[in-house]
């Protein structure tokens, strides 16, 4: 019998051994959703990794512009969620928007409200951070086509109630939004801030966006200018 | 196939993953010499073990494989489809088959190797294929019962007996390599066939 032969027969044997000998790679938890008794680990959800790479890159957040043309629109592919509790909710939401407080997203009515195949969830509060702890629980349950609204519902506001204005020098672009973004706010019918806000102009902090830009008022809005940003009187989200 | 290599290679390179590994196996097939029908049939006869060396090494490469890129997370084996076992209906359709076999001198993918090299005998036994397909779909009411009867599900046979899927590959192993061994000498003791 030819060397070669030999070895050849070796090496499965010892590849098939060395296997059978490798530490256990799985912890308590995949043990537990380890169907298949293998060593390598099981997750129904998504896995650690990719909710890493998730959380880190921009894809979950849908612009205000991008929102602006949903709900102009009325697509229907749409669900707008609104995670602050039901007395914010009830003196103003986006339009369409239905209010789930962050507290109760994890009842079965409504998660299976999230866990639809039908329908991108758009998540928004008055900032960012508290949709941001939705989305990371929800992701991690597994729950697809979250989507959380880039600077809240503040700068929504900001946008579109006192966007702000080019400069002459600006490309055409930019004047395009700008018209885009009042034509909308128009649309929108956005409340006064002045009667929005419980403490009126003096509890609202100056635009981030519109810095050194002088901002420019719809006729409608009486607003102090440079004045739009509504600051949460009690603690728990913050703004953009 | 199963999301290989997920973070690298998404399921969009599937189609065309599967396309260069079956052109891979193709040439495979036709370099070993399944092309012929005469040396795929000497299985039957004792005077060449080719086929049995060949499809039993692959076996057992691919489930040592399966098993080690899984366990570096290359690739989830639970993703991976098995048709489901159903016990009486495969050891009928393995009868069947064999008969096809040994008198026809090819299996359904060697025959495709032998009609890229224009055999005739690979085209006939082509149609013949078809034409077995298309009874046995038209026929399928009559033994549709059967068809679907004792089955199990989809299950490999370490999650049957719950045994360590790893000693079993090592099980398997051993025995690919005794049965190397045994018709090794089988081989010897038969007259030699010129083909």
């Amino acid at each position: 019998m030819k060397k070669r032969y030999i070895f050849l027969a070796i090496v499965p044997i010892v590849l098939s051994l060395v296997l059978a000998f490798l530490p256990d790679k799985s912890n308590s938890i995949d043990t537990k959703r380890n169907h298949k008794s293998l060593k390598s680990a099981k997750y129904t959800g998504v896995t650690p990794n990719n909710l890493l790479l998730e959380s880190v890159n921009d894809n979950r957040f849908i612009q205000p512009d991008e929102l602006a043309k949903v709900i102009i629109g009325q697509d229907p592919s749409y669900l707008l969620v609104d995670l602050r509790d039901a007395v914010q909710y009830g003196k103003f939401t986006l339009p369409g928007a239905i209010n789930i407080p962050y507290e109760k997203i994890l009842t079965e009515e409504n998660q299976a409200v999230f866990d639809s195949e039908a329908y991108n969830v758009v998540l928004f509060s008055n900032g960012t951070i508290v949709p941001d702890q939705v989305w990371m629980i929800l992701r991690r349950a597994g729950i697809k086509n979250l989507k959380v609204l880039n600077g809240g519902l503040n700068q929504f506001y900001q946008l579109y109630l006192n966007p702000p204005k080019p400069l002459e020098t600006d490309p055409k672009e930019a004047f395009e939004i700008y018209s885009y973004r009042k034509a909308v706010g128009a649309h929108l019918g956005l409340p006064n801030p002045d009667e929005f806000i419980p403490k009126g102009g003096e509890n609202v902090q100056s635009s981030t966006i519109a810095t050194g830009v002088k901002p420019v008022i719809k006729p409608a809005v009486k607003a102090a200018p440079k004045v739009v940003v509504p600051k949460k009187a009690e603690g728990g989200d913050e703004g953009c | 196939m199963g999301p290989l290599i997920p973070e690298i290679l998404s399921d969009q390179w599937n189609n065309i993953i599967a396309i260069i590994t079956g052109m891979a196996f193709g040439f495979v097939l036709e370099s070993s010499g399944f092309s012929s029908s005469r040396k795929l049939v000497g299985v039957f006869y004792g005077y060449d073990f080719a086929v049995l060396r060949v499809f039993f090494t692959a076996a057992i490469t691919a489930s040592i494989g399966l098993l080690f890129m899984d366990y570096f997370g290359w690739i989830d084996m639970a993703a991976l489809d098995g048709l489901p076992a159903r016990v009486w209906p495969i050891v009928v359709g393995g009868l069947i088959m064999g008969l096809g076999f040994v008198t026809g001198g090819f299996c359904p993918g060697t025959c495709i190797t032998a009609i890229g090299i224009g055999k005739l005998d690979g085209f006939m036994f082509f149609g013949g294929i078809i034409l077995g397909v298309f009874v046995f779909s038209e026929m399928f009411p009559l033994f549709e019962n059967f068809y679907n009867s004792s089955n199990l599900g989809d299950v490999t046979v370490p999650e049957f007996f719950n045994i360590n899927p790893y000693w079993f590959t090592v099980g398997i192993s051993i025995i690919a390599i005794v049965a190397f061994y045994a018709v090794m000498l089988i081989q010897k003791r038969i007259k030699s066939v010129e083909y």
